[in-house]
């Protein structure tokens, strides 16, 4: 490991140099790391929200994008909805558990937008295990919180929610253990929905299955019965969707972020070229002395690498940071109820890589000038 | 070590077509000999070591090194036969300002996979040989010329070579530095039988050489 050695010491050779580039590192890791904290935010709860769910096939209309209620409230919900006499034949079918229909609200909270799940009350605990509740269960003119609306809200158990004419009491407050988006709805009983807002039927329609590797079997069936714009989906093909969706928000955020990593690898080559060049007579004389072209190479990869992975470490905590602001600023412009960005494991990893990346690719140039040095022109160098 | 050129000649490429270097020289240094080569600029006695050196190639003719033709051998060959058996001094020291002196000294070992002990205690001797043992922690830059050019020496012998070859190793000394640095010289040739060749201009460092050859338009002229 001579080569690191020596790499270290030319890190720390030039200051201000380097102090440069690792800022321009730091600057491209952060933003990075700030702005797809928002699409790996969001990936997560999504997810967690789908896998907390007990649903194993999804009925939605044509027209609506399966998104789990989020990430804001009513988003790809569509105004079709599925007749609740659909409910019963899907219930008769063979393997079939449980049918219920849900509706989706936005309400207009104190601080922000509050989406509104209506459920059955009697189905709430089989199709969302996942949740726990303090209080009691919703009855008429009764409301469930979560736990983390209800905190931004400054409500709590017993506080009455209003929306235009209506009135609600909040019956308990509910909370998952995976930090989905569901510490962030508001749950009304189904049957009050479709009264207030006089439906002709439901927006979904959540089947959970005796077996659930039936699920694309049933799927098939209730596709069989040509629901009128409608069509069921399996659990894992509803997540697919929604993968491939939040897939489309981390590209955006990714095009954004790379024009950041382009400037840094540029910034990087720029040092390691100067620097390069400057030492083109050290490089030769290691050489004269019996280093390999490998152990230069090397050495001006490692010098390089470690530069951008001090800067990329500094630019994880800077992102870190950034995320924080970011997601204020997200939740306060599009008026969400629950906090979206997450820097996690993933993406930390992530980040390192990208600062190695940078490092690499920094040192690319100055690695093939340093390959294809002669030793005698190299010790000629001035 | 002995030194075999075999009707070398060298041609660097150039704008206005090849530039002759060096023209059919043909030289014997014999093992444990002390050797200098002088000649006016530009008469190929710096390509002539980098030859010996293994740092160049010839355009035609051999290099012998110990009966072995090094100008036909791979790089990765050549690279072993620096570590290994030669030992590089410069005019300009060419030592790596970031590490201190000892780290100087060390550098070949560690390349040619010394083990530490075996290192530290070699380099000791060493910087004791060249009378900078007091020193071995300060950085190379806080030396004197003589002091960095005995770094060098200490640093070319790491490895134990046979051959040290020397490119006007007082070339920016003065005349005081310039005797110590040929004295520790001409004492490894006597002491440790090691091959030396010296570039030089200076008469009076060649007058420590056996034997001096003169190059003139890249060939040699007289020995």
């Amino acid at each position: 490991m001579i080569f690191l050695g020596l790499a270290s010491r030319n890190v720390v050779r030039n200051r201000e140099r380097s102090l440069l580039t690792l800022i321009g590192v730091l600057l491209a890791v952060g933003s990075f790391v700030a702005l797809l904290s928002l699409a790996e935010g969001l990936y997560r709860r999504v997810v967690n929200e789908l896998d907390g769910r007990d649903v194993h096939v999804y009925v939605l209309p044509h027209t609506a994008v399966p998104l789990p209620t989020g990430p804001v409230g009513t988003l790809g919900l569509s105004s079709d909805t599925i007749a609740l006499s659909w409910l019963d034949e899907i219930k008769k079918m063979d393997q079939v558990e449980q049918v219920g229909g849900i509706m989706r609200q936005s309400w207009t909270g104190r601080t922000a937008v509050m989406p509104v799940i209506a459920i059955d009350p009697e189905q709430m605990a089989s199709f969302m295990p996942n949740l726990s509740l303090q209080g009691s269960r919703m009855g008429t003119g009764q409301v469930l919180m979560g736990e983390g609306l209800a905190t931004n809200e400054g409500l709590g158990q017993g506080a009455v929610l209003q929306n235009g004419q209506y009135h609600y009491e909040v019956a308990g407050l509910v909370s998952s253990s995976t930090g989905s988006f569901q510490d962030y709805f508001v749950y009304m009983p189904l049957t009050t929905a479709i009264k207030e807002t006089n439906a002709q039927g439901v927006q979904e329609v959540w089947v959970k299955l005796r077996d659930p590797y039936s699920a694309p079997e049933v799927a098939a069936r209730i596709n069989e019965l040509k629901i009128p714009g409608a069509h069921a989906l399996t659990k894992q093909q509803y997540m697919g969707i929604s993968a491939d969706y939040i897939k489309y928000v981390w590209m955006l955020q990714f095009c954004i972020a790379a024009i950041g990593v382009l400037i840094a690898m540029t910034a990087a080559m720029n040092t390691m070229l100067m620097s390069t060049y400057e030492r083109l007579r050290e490089f030769a004389t290691l050489r004269a002395i019996g280093a390999s072209r490998m152990l230069v190479v090397m050495m001006i990869m490692g010098e390089s690498v470690l530069l951008s992975l001090a800067g990329g470490i500094a630019g994880i905590f800077f992102g870190w940071l950034a995320s924080y602001l970011l997601d204020r600023a997200v939740l306060v412009l599009f008026k969400l109820t629950f906090p979206l960005a997450k820097v996690t494991p993933v993406l930390v990893g992530e980040a390192l890589l990208l600062s190695c990346f940078v490092g690499m690719v920094g040192a690319a140039l100055p690695a093939i000038i340093v390959w294809r040095l002669k030793i005698v022109d190299g010790l000629r160098w001035d | 070590m002995h030194v075999r050129l075999n009707g070398i000649h060298k041609y660097y490429e150039s704008p206005a077509g090849p530039c002759k270097v060096l023209e059919n020289v043909t030289l014997h240094i014999p093992s444990g000999a002390f050797v200098s080569l002088m000649g006016p600029s530009g008469s190929g006695k710096t390509t002539l070591l980098n030859l010996i050196g293994c740092l160049d190639s010839p355009t035609f003719g051999q290099v012998m090194l110990e009966d072995r033709d090094v100008a036909s051998a791979d790089e990765g060959t050549r690279e072993r036969i620096r570590l290994k058996h030669i030992g590089f001094i410069f005019q300009n020291y060419n030592l790596l300002p970031t590490l201190t002196v000892l780290e100087n000294v060390v550098l070949p070992m560690q390349l040619a996979g010394l083990r530490s002990s075996e290192r530290s205690e070699r380099a000791g001797m060493l910087l004791k040989a060249v009378g900078l043992d007091q020193r071995a922690s300060q950085r190379v830059n806080s030396l004197s010329g003589g002091q960095q050019q005995r770094v060098a020496i200490a640093r070319a012998l790491g490895n134990l070579p046979q051959l040290i070859l020397a490119d006007e190793p007082s070339g920016n000394l003065d005349g005081r530095s310039t005797k110590e640095v040929m004295q520790v010289l001409k004492s490894i040739n006597d002491t440790q039988k090691v091959t030396v060749v010296i570039v030089t201009h200076d008469p009076a460092v060649a007058a420590y050489a056996e034997q001096v050859y003169y190059l003139e338009g890249g060939r040699l002229a007289s020995g």
